[in-house]
Formats: structure tokens, sequence, C-alpha cells
């Protein structure tokens, strides 16, 4: 049984009619959700492959697509959720402009954004607007995997799979209802935003038709290849996250899932590297400039990691990025909290020694000294806890913490190890 | 003879003006401030001024071994008062129904003679509505207690803040 600690009072309001019923079922969600379940509903329908063949945002129901994304997008941007590093993002954009084809109409422009969020997501808006997760970008080993997803999303686009899909269904009004349907069943815009991002994921990867699917791959590959990236490493980047998923038991149902699909997809990509691309090994891979301007990313997922407790994914991030920067004392410091925090046998002797370690290299960083206190004070060696306690205090006086290491100090003292 | 203590407990506390005690279900007594209305559910003890949705107060007993929504991290009876509000931050701020998460204060506290934890923070709803909640827990042998007080940031917080912290000040065992 799990819990909520934000209460919603939508939990009583069933049997309750004190609390309101504030859930929006408006209009406006299920635009902003269109989108999505479109594409979720022709999962299991048949879309046929008809090419667009109008200029881009002549037709009324493009314009609403593109409407309704730039609404999605307003959502991510107001959450707090995108991770602000110009840098980052800038060189994200300059491999964005290299995939992009030179026939791409002059209206659909690419941007990346990156989320927050540790889930193995990426989702593409019909605009060209795509948002790739922390926890997907921080397993990436180089620029030629990121090519691989990001082009495959830009195929999306660039081939208007959104359109597409909306002009196949043949009864519109019918679809409307199952959409206010399924909303109906989504209580919380956040759970809209939650939606977009694993389930909306569907909209950039999985949810499309197979068909859609395997054609993004095609474009995909063809935009990997035309900007000399080395197209095999596509493949290595499902082939990997997918023996993480399983071997972290990861709840990831959607983009790098063991949706069939996925399955179909690495079918698709192989018999295009086995044929058409035979031979196209050693292009492009920019390993290390990928992994110099994603450890932000690499530690702040692993950061997030350990909030939501998946102490084995934070570590294996920390030890990333340990191997590319040396003597960072804030991810030795890091390191040491995911071991204090998972105590497990050995874990208090180990995260000591990554504290020391944090500490050996910024000795004014105060935060590893109270960590180093707090195994000593639970030990119950209080006064070898007092004196690490205390040099905190002298590093950070105005520590936020302050009050709780007073107390910790002064039980240490009414022990009689001061 | 525990049903005759409680009949005689219900008794003094119905005579109280403007003070409602709260039923045996529970291993804690407190006070119903005047004029706040208790919602009946099975979860917690929730009270409201208004409407839920603008401001409450609960009390929730919470077994120590429930998994939480949004991390996996446990708590253990062994756990210092910091670390516990350090797992409660972790899961508030993991909560995907809200977003601009931004703890104010966490500061160590007692409740009635237990040692706890009081947390401010405040927060963005899913429609975009500013919150703030005060949050107070503490662990008693299996059992995470919190009291918490919860209301829109500009119209309602200060407004009410006083009356919670008689509301926390009135809660007491009345049994292990």
């Amino acid at each position: 049984m799990t819990d909520y600690l934000i209460i919603n009072p939508q939990i009583v309001k069933e049997r309750y009619y004190l609390v309101p019923r504030f859930i929006i079922r408006s209009a406006f969600w299920s635009l902003l959700l269109l989108p999505g379940l479109l594409f979720l509903t022709f999962g299991c329908a048949a879309p046929k492959l008809v090419p667009v063949k109008e200029e881009l945002l002549v037709s009324e129901d493009e314009k609403m697509i593109w409407r309704e994304s730039l609404k999605g997008q307003d959502t991510f941007n107001a959450s707090g959720v995108i991770l602000k590093n110009t840098m980052l993002t800038d060189y994200l954009g300059r491999i964005v402009r290299n995939l992009q084809p030179a026939d791409l109409p002059a209206k659909l422009s690419f941007k990346v954004f990156v989320l927050k969020d540790t889930h193995l997501n990426a989702i593409a808006f019909p605009n060209g607007t795509i948002y790739v997760h922390t926890g997907l970008l921080a397993r990436m080993d180089n620029e030629a995997q990121f090519a691989a997803l990001i082009a495959h999303e830009m195929a999306h686009c660039s081939q208007r799979h959104a359109l597409r899909a909306f002009r196949n269904i043949k009864d519109k009004n019918a679809f409307m209802a199952s959409v206010q349907h399924t909303l109906a069943g989504l209580p919380m815009v956040q759970e809209v935003a939650q939606f977009l991002g694993s389930a909306g994921s569907m909209v950039a990867v999985a949810g499309y038709t197979r068909a859609l699917e395997a054609e993004a791959d095609i474009v995909g590959l063809d935009y990997v290849v035309m900007a000399d990236y080395d197209p095999y490493e596509g493949l290595r980047l499902f082939e990997h996250l997918q023996k993480e998923i399983e071997y972290e038991q990861i709840k990831e149902p959607y983009v790098f899932g063991t949706h069939p699909t996925v399955s179909a997809r690495m079918n698709t990509i192989k018999a295009l590297l086995e044929t058409k691309y035979k031979g196209k090994h050693g292009g492009i891979k920019n390993t290390e400039i990928f992994l110099s301007k994603l450890n932000p990313v690499i530690l702040e997922n692993a950061r997030l990691d350990l909030r939501i407790g998946r102490f084995a994914m934070a570590q294996k991030g920390v030890e990333k990025y340990l191997r590319a920067v040396k003597g960072d004392a804030r991810a030795y410091y890091l390191m040491g909290e995911i071991l204090r925090q998972r105590g497990q046998e050995n874990d208090a002797q180990m995260a000591v020694f990554y504290y020391n370690k944090a500490i050996s290299i910024d000795p004014s960083y105060s935060e590893p000294h109270k960590a180093i206190g707090l195994i000593h004070f639970k030990e119950g060696q209080k006064a070898l806890a007092k004196r690490f306690f205390e040099s905190c205090l002298l590093l950070a006086p105005d520590a936020p913490d302050k009050a709780y290491i007073q107390g910790y100090i002064q039980q240490c003292v009414n022990d009689g190890e001061g | 003879m525990k049903k005759i203590l409680w009949i005689f407990l219900i008794l003094i506390a119905s005579c109280t003006h403007g003070i409602e005690n709260e039923e045996p279900a529970y291993t804690f007594s407190v006070n119903i401030p005047e004029g706040w209305r208790k919602l009946d559910t099975d979860k917690f003890l929730i009270i409201t001024k208004d409407i839920a949705y603008k401001q409450y107060a609960l009390i929730q007993e919470r077994p120590i071994d429930r998994p939480f929504k949004h991390t996996l991290k446990k708590l253990k009876r062994s756990m210092l008062p910091q670390e516990v509000a350090g797992i409660i931050v972790d899961e508030i701020s993991s909560d995907i129904n809200i977003s601009n998460f931004r703890l104010i204060e966490n500061t160590p506290t007692k409740i009635n003679g237990q040692e706890g934890f009081k947390i401010l923070f405040t927060y963005r709803d899913q429609h975009g509505s500013d919150f703030k909640t005060l949050y107070y827990g503490f662990i008693k042998g299996e059992i995470f207690y919190n009291l918490r007080y919860t209301a829109k940031k500009i119209e309602y917080f200060e407004k009410d803040l006083k009356t919670f912290e008689k509301f926390v000040n009135s809660f007491t065992f009345i049994r292990m």
C-alpha cells in the first residue's frame, strides 16, 4: 500500500461533499493530451502511411495540433523541471542542426530541452520541440547514441506523423469522446504531465503504429548516416538500455521498456545496418566531448536517483561521472550520501571513505564533516561525532540545518563526551 | 473499562465549548479548533475551516514500513529526526503532482515530548495555485506521526497558522 504525502482532497471527495470537486476536466487538458492520445489510440489501429504533400501549417488540423503542442510545452516550461544549462542545450542544439536535412520546411525548426527526470524517456512534439529526460541522457555513452535517438524523434516530426495519425481517424467525434473518457481517469493536471512524461513518450517513440515507428527508424537512420555518425551506436544504445532495464528491473514500460515494438524496432535497425548501411562502421562517435558536456546531467540525474531511493542507479551515475571528472568533492560527497542513506553492511565505513575524499579535495566543504559526524553519532562515538559537527559549524556557521547540528553537539555534551 | 473511559472522555469533550475530542480509532487525542470541520476519512484525521482545497490540517498515523509513493526510501525506527525529515522532503519533492517545491525551514522540534522535526515548504499544485505547508513529524514505535497544515500561500496560510499551532500543542497520546 502506498501513501500520499501531498494530500489531494480528491482522495476524500467521493464520500464527503465538503471537499470540493476541484478536478478540472476541461477541454484544455483534453486538447493538451490530444496528440498523445491520438497515438495511443492508433496503437491498435492500422493507419495508412499516406504522405502529406501539402505545405506545412496550411491545413486547420495541423495548425490545431501545433497549437496544442505549444500548450503542452508551456506546461513543461512552467513546471520547473527543465534543466537550465545553456552550454549543454547549445551543444545538443548543434547536434540537432548537424542532423537536420537540407530539405526541411523553414517553419519546422528543432529545439532540444532537458527534463530533470530519471525516466528513460524522450518526448517529441509535432512542432519540432523535443524533450529528453536526464535519465535517458545520463545513460548514453557518446554523441552518436544521442544522434540516433534524436534523429528518430526528428523523423517523427519531419514526416508529420502526428498529422497523418490524426487524419486516419474516421470518426473524429467518437474519438474526441473517447479522449474525454480517458481524461476522466486522469484527475490531476500534473498526472497529465506524467502522462506526457511516460505514456506521452509513446508520442515520441512507442505510441505510433509499428509502420510509423519503422518509418521514423528508417528516416532517422538516414539522418544519422548523412551526418556521418556511426549508425551502429543507436543499436548499442537500445541493447545497453534493455540490459539495464532487465538487470535493474526498472518499470520503464515506454520508450525503452519491454514493449514488443522495441524488439521489432531493433530488428528494423539491424536489418538496415546489414543491408543499406552495411560496412558503415567507424563514423563519428565524439565520446569525450559528449561526456564532458553531459557530466552535469549525469551528476544531476544521480542526485535525482538518490532522492527517489534508486541507490544502485545513483551509484552507477556517480561512478560514471567520477570516471570522467576527477577530483570533484561534490561527487565524492554524493557517493558518501548514497552509501550512508542506503545503510547496508559496510556502507557507513565506505561512506566515511568518500566523505574523507571529499574533504581532502575541498577542506572547506562543510557537508561531509556533518555526514561523518552523523555516522559516528549513530554509532555512539559521541566524542568523535562532536568533533566533526563542530568542524562543520566552523566551516558553515549559518548551515541551514544548524539547529540539528547544535542539538547533536549538545547531546554529545550531555552524554559526557564533550 | 476502556469503553467506559472513552465514554467519559467524550462526555467531557462534548461539554467543553467549541472543542471536539477525537475518536478512539486513533492513538492520540487532539482538540479540533472551533469552527473547523472534520472530514471523515479512515486514512487520517483531516479538518478544515473553509474547504479542504484551500486549507486543511491533518494528522496521520503511518506505519513506518508502509512504502512511499514517490521514493523507494524507507523509514526506520533508528532514524534521527533529521533523517526522517530528509526522506519526507525527498518524497514530497519527487511528487510529480507538484512543482516549484521550495524548502524554507527544516528544524528539530518536540511534539508532545517526542523528538521530531518541523519543516516548512511551498509548492505549486496541479492547477497552478501556490501552497504553503507546515509539517511536523516524529517516529514513535512502529508509527510515523505527522501533523500538517497546508493552505493557499497568499490568502490562507498566515491566517490560521496560530490555530494550527494550538491544534498541534493539544496533541496527546491516549494509548500506546
